[in-house]
């Protein structure tokens, strides 16, 4: 019972022990790692991948795998952001978070309705939007031209007391919310219980496809968020503006604890995995390690972590029964 | 029953779609065919000819009203030393092999130009990958085959070498006068080059260099002078900074031409003109994510502080982005950046003050030049082995020069 319990501990705050094992690491090699733009830095740096990945583990925690159609939202928000931005601000945000919510839609539609794998489908459609994308625009950047263009700027760029970026609050607030909508709402429960068994989930009366639609749709309107950063921060839009979001999006996610089949874990746990790629990636630089080590390092520590879960997991079925 | 024939509708409906926008995209064998439209077919012997040698070409103009065709140069390569790898990496001569790939190729015997004109032949546009570069590029190319009368097919690889390898098939069945080639990949461009030099297709390399061995396989190489520019890069830097400060380099992806010459082009001039410069760091956070190259110069500026003065990039939309806004959010103005290419982006910036200086790689005149090597050829004239661009620096002083940009 007490292995138990330290194995639940581990599995529950593992993240957490990491992100302490790095914050140590990283004030032992640099007198500088405390300082507070630097740790900002650290957030601000993951602040765009934590918002993603918040909205991706909705996904992984219902138990659907992950949403590799991500950087296809991410870029065809950056579009609808530009496009929009004539309409003003507001008709702007809202235009950009429904672009999600509808990709998201049809993903959670198609995957919950017909059971088709999430990952063979979300990938396909990333390749759709890719490819209409490119179809409509050509491959080329289309820049920020008309309507309240600073403002737009500044969505990227606005530090809250000239010190906190705005997207590292969107994160945290994001991170919150959703936290204690998983942990404390019908719905969260709902989405556990399907991420857990589908078939118990049906049994009890639970409307899965709304579940599983759900998750889809949150997955989209948080990459409509990182694409709307994304274009605000380069001032333009392209079709690659979310190539390799996803799969950091994931590492984020595995490395929270949560189980890719579903039914454990918790977004506070992804703000861990966040805050632990951030660190990595920090001390790496401080460290003076070039950027094939780094994939190097970052790759060994995925997989450890994966082993890790997975170990934890089985122990856990095991010990319980 | 019903419910398995809605969901096999649906998948074929979403397979259809993502067919058809792969094949418009570019992506996968994306293939687009343009069709000489402005100019007379060809016609027999010497007539065609001397049509061909009659068209006016130096007056073209790209979308900016630039001239199309720009002024290019055949580099002089120096005598190679016994042990480039026994020298250090900033010494020029350490990367002999990198700067002149194609110094100790013997080239292999090439088909005899037809000396026919160029009117009415096909060519076939073998391109790496889409990218706003690439689509002024190619937008280019069209245009220049449209003026002298040819035909052209663009087939993109979207940055995939086993798609380009198909693509390589393909165009060698379609059997057309020239092809144009962009390797993804600088390893496999040596198979690409060998099946396309076996089946008697002459092949003009352009805007990424092959491996050192598939030279020999080349009509002719032309494209940016990555080297050189990186050079004129490193001597405006210099000048700006007094000649001393320490700096930093971010890389474009390994596996290309420019990973090595953008950087290495850099540090060799600088140590040869500025000995006093330091290099404090070399990363290569790529060319997708500024959020990703934001942080890694924020982590510079954490590590080097005021140490650090000057930072170069490879590329300047995503790249020189991440750089100027981690400057910015740290609040070091005083930092100076300077990158390579020519966006809009680039030339945005460097008329805001916030970019120092960048270069001139036009992808129009990119685009065009392997099409005029290909009608010269075809009108029988001799052209270079290899011809490279003229480099220029974009800075605050004459930075309307080049506006509007080309992408």
């Amino acid at each position: 019972m007490k292995k138990a319990n330290i194995l639940e501990f581990v599995s529950r705050f593992g993240t957490y022990m990491i992100v302490i094992i790095l914050v140590g690491l990283g004030c032992v090699i640099s007198d500088k790692f405390l300082s507070t733009t630097n740790l900002i830095n650290i957030l601000d740096a993951v602040s765009y991948l934590g918002i993603l990945a918040s909205g991706m583990a909705l996904v992984t925690y219902c138990g659907q795998s992950v949403d590799l159609s991500t950087p296809s939202t991410i870029a065809v928000a950056s579009f609808v952001s530009i496009l929009t931005l004539r309409f003003g601000m507001i008709p702007m945000i809202l235009c950009t978070l429904l672009s999600g919510a509808l990709i998201g839609l049809f993903n959670g539609l198609i995957v919950g309705k017909f059971r088709i794998n999430t990952v063979v489908w979300t990938l396909a459609v990333s390749f759709v939007f890719a490819g209409l994308i490119r179809v409509i625009f050509g491959s080329a950047n289309i820049y920020v031209t008309t309507g309240n263009t600073r403002a737009f700027e500044q969505i990227s760029r606005y530090r809250i007391s000239g010190r906190i970026p705005l997207g590292v609050v969107v994160m945290v607030a994001l991170m919150i919310g959703l936290h204690i909508f998983v942990s404390r709402s019908r719905i969260g429960r709902q989405l556990k219980l399907v991420g857990c068994s589908e078939l118990v989930a049906r049994y009890s009366g639970i409307n899965v496809l709304r579940i599983i639609t759900l998750s889809f749709v949150g997955s989209g309107m948080a990459a409509a968020i990182t694409g709307l950063f994304i274009a605000s921060l380069s001032k333009s839009a392209c079709y690659n503006y979310g190539t390799g979001y996803e799969f950091r999006a994931i590492t984020a996610v595995v490395l929270s604890g949560m189980v890719l089949d579903g039914g454990r874990g918790s977004i506070a746990g992804v703000l861990g995995g966040v805050l632990a790629i951030g660190l990595l990636n920090n001390i790496m630089t401080l460290l003076g390690l070039n950027s094939f080590l780094q994939d190097v390092v970052t790759g060994i520590v995925f997989i450890v972590i994966v082993w890790f879960t997975n170990y934890t997991k089985t122990k856990l079925e095991a010990l319980n029964g | 029953m019903k419910k398995r024939t809605l969901t096999s509708l649906l998948l074929t409906g979403a397979l259809a779609v993502s067919l058809l926008a792969g094949c418009g995209s570019g992506g996968g064998a994306a293939s687009d065919t343009q069709t000489a439209t402005g100019t007379e077919t060809a016609d027999a012997g010497g007539d065609n000819l001397e049509k061909s040698k009659a068209i006016d070409w130096q007056s073209a103009k790209d979308n900016a009203g630039n001239p199309l065709f720009i002024d290019t140069f055949v580099p002089d390569t120096p005598e190679k030393p016994a042990d480039p790898d026994s020298l250090p990496e900033t010494d020029e001569l350490h990367w002999f092999n990198f700067e002149y790939p194609y110094a100790e190729i013997q080239k292999l015997e090439q088909p005899a130009s037809p000396a026919d004109g160029c009117i009415g032949k096909k060519l076939i546009l073998l391109k790496n990958g889409d990218h706003p570069y690439h689509t002024a590029y190619i937008e280019a190319t069209k245009q220049a085959a449209e003026i002298f009368g040819m035909e052209v097919e663009v087939m993109s690889a979207n940055w995939d070498v086993n798609i380009q390898t198909q693509q390589v098939d393909q165009a060698i069945n379609e059997a057309p006068d020239l092809i144009i080639y962009n390797p993804v990949d600088q390893e496999t461009s040596v198979t690409h080059l060998r099946k396309m030099y076996d089946a008697g297709i002459p092949v003009i390399g352009s805007n990424v260099m092959p491996s050192n061995e598939g030279f020999q396989y080349l009509l002719s190489f032309c494209g940016p002078a990555d080297w050189d520019q990186s050079k004129l890069l490193a001597q405006y830097m210099a000048e700006k900074a007094g000649y001393k400060g320490n700096y930093c380099v971010i890389t474009h992806n390994p596996g290309g031409s420019a990973y090595y010459a953008r950087a290495y082009g850099v540090i060799t001039e600088l140590a040869k003109i500025a000995p006093d410069m330091v290099c404090l760091d070399i990363q290569s956070p790529g060319t997708d994510s500024a959020e990703n190259v934001k942080q890694v110069v924020s982590d510079w500026i954490t590590k080097y502080g005021d140490d650090l003065d000057v930072i170069f990039t490879s590329e300047t939309t995503v790249q020189a982005t991440g750089s100027i806004e981690a400057c910015e959010a740290a609040g070091r103005s005083d930092i100076l950046i300077g990158g390579i290419d020519n966006s809009e982006t680039a030339l945005n910036y460097i008329k805001e003050g916030k970019l120092t200086c960048a270069t001139n790689q036009p992808p129009m005149q990119d685009g065009a030049l392997p099409v005029l090597l290909a009608a010269k050829w075809f009108n029988g004239e001799t052209i270079d082995d290899y011809v490279f661009m003229e480099p220029a620096v974009i800075n605050a002083d004459n930075v309307e020069d080049f506006l509007p940009a080309q992408w």
